[in-house]
């Protein structure tokens, strides 16, 4: 009798170490499992970012490479041969502003960030206006009123570009 | 073997038992913690362009006759509304007249009922009588003082004067109620007193002003005439810390609640900053939010705010009131 009860101790100590052994290779396994799992989520949150920043990236060099024409087409150049092939570069620069924004928002869509989405949504009409100002400056060139177009650089499309520089 | 299999059975129940508890336990700990601050009255809105739906809520007024006057910067207008969410009318609206406008953003109710919407776009601040009629407007596009720049939210304070935040020109602008100019404070930077990027500008029971320093992430206070008081707060998610503080509001008794675009929270402190709650954390359901703006806590202490992201108005109550 004092026989069985040596020996279901033992073995009952025995059942403990090894419950216990178990229960941490298990512990280590899902701590593994979440781990990798989070590094997945979080690899895919950074290439998403990259993805805004690179968008964004492409959408400030447009609008600074446009604001630089308009002003160099303003300020300095005055041989018309030149000027119309820099009115071509600048509006059809201008058209692009959308398509390189639109890029930006598809990139926020993937994120699925509700509140990155939303924000993007905002400066949608700053860049639609951006575009406007563009042509109205260059409108004012063009019928010859270069007063009027310096003035109107000044006065607002500066303003705006920065405006949407700030976002990017 | 079976007096060695119960054995063992009773090793595991008693795990699973200590593992249960221990679970529970951590589970009653955090929602104790929770203890929610407010409660969802009601939400109220969609995306669309219809009455009633929106497209991207700024700011909150209420108008001489208690409706809810909000403005939507992507709708172009201002919708009023009761306090329980019903349409009443709006008013600006895309379009050539003087009336119209093209992104309103911040909106203000003088004391003789007279309302101010400022353009965004335009740099315009423009005035409607108390039967939304467009009167007068005033200001513009630029750098100059008395001219405009990403104009925000702004308010009237108890001395008659309209206090609004601009955030291309990283100061806080003053003008009277017939439109002419009185003075501007802040400037670009991060020392005291200096701004960057403002989202708000609202006014407690004495004139002081509280500013919303988005891009500094804190909350800075001026005397009515523009002298830097005090300021609080630093970029982080922790109480009493921000990350883009973009709506401010002030109830009767000089509380301050800020909205956060970043942190999709609202916090409460009392007038000298002193933390007092906060809720809310992002998502799609009541209570939860999206690239949080104005805010708006009406005489009865209603809190209104404006869950831009979901396109929806969410009114709260205070749990302990």
């Amino acid at each position: 009798m004092e026989n069985d009860r040596a020996r279901s101790s033992v073995i009952g100590s025995l059942h403990n170490s090894v419950l216990i052994n178990v229960f941490l290779v298990l512990l280590l396994a899902v701590f593994f499992i979440v781990s990798s799992l989070n590094v997945k989520v979080h690899s895919k949150t950074l290439d998403s970012y990259i993805d805004d920043k690179y968008t964004l990236d492409r959408l400030n060099t447009l609008i600074t490479e446009t604001a630089e024409s308009l002003l160099r087409l303003l300020v300095v150049e005055t041989d018309r041969k030149y000027t119309h092939k820099n009115f071509l570069t600048i509006l059809s620069q201008s058209e692009d502003f959308q398509a390189a924004f639109d890029q930006f928002y598809d990139a926020t869509i993937k994120r699925k960030g509700i509140s990155e989405q939303s924000l993007a949504r905002e400066i949608e009409p700053v860049i639609t206006e951006l575009r406007r100002d563009i042509v109205k400056c260059v409108s004012l060139y063009r019928a010859g009123n270069i007063v009027a177009a310096r003035n109107y650089y000044n006065k607002r499309l500066y303003g705006r570009t920065k405006q949407v520089r700030r976002f990017t | 073997m079976t007096h060695i299999g119960t054995i063992y059975m009773k090793k595991v129940v008693t795990i699973i038992v200590v593992l249960g508890f221990v679970i529970m336990g951590v589970y009653s700990a955090i929602s104790l913690q929770k203890d929610d601050a407010l409660v969802v009255l009601k939400v109220w809105g969609e995306k669309g362009a219809s009455p009633g739906q929106f497209k991207y809520i700024e700011d909150f007024a209420f108008d001489s006759r208690g409706n809810l006057l909000v403005t939507d910067a992507l709708n172009s207008n201002v919708t009023v509304f009761s306090t329980e969410g019903s349409v009443i009318t709006t008013f600006a609206g895309k379009g050539k007249d003087d009336g119209h406008m093209e992104k309103p953003e911040g909106i203000a109710v003088a004391k003789d009922g007279t309302i101010f919407v400022a353009d965004y776009l335009s740099g315009f601040i423009k005035k409607y009588d108390k039967a939304y009629q467009h009167v007068q407007t005033f200001s513009g596009f630029g750098e100059k003082p008395g001219l405009t720049s990403e104009s925000e939210f702004m308010d009237f304070c108890p001395n008659g004067l309209l206090y609004m935040a601009e955030a291309g020109n990283h100061r806080v602008s003053v003008f009277k109620q017939d439109g002419s100019f009185v003075r501007w404070f802040g400037g670009y930077g991060t020392g005291e007193g200096q701004l960057n990027r403002p989202e708000a500008a609202k006014c407690d029971s004495d004139g002081t002003v509280y500013v919303t320093d988005l891009a500094n992430h804190r909350i800075q206070v001026y005397s009515p005439e523009g002298e830097f008081v005090r300021s609080w707060g630093k970029e982080g998610t922790a109480a009493g810390e921000f990350r883009k503080p973009a709506g401010i509001a002030i109830d009767g008794s000089d509380n301050i609640y800020v909205t956060e675009i970043g942190n999709n929270r609202i916090q409460k402190f009392d007038k000298y900053g002193g933390f007092i709650y906060s809720f809310g954390k992002e998502g799609r359901l009541p209570g939860e939010f999206g690239n949080l703006h104005g805010i708006i806590v009406s005489q009865k202490g209603d809190i209104y705010v404006a869950d831009t992201a979901n396109n929806r108005v969410q009114k709260l109550r205070e749990t302990k009131r």
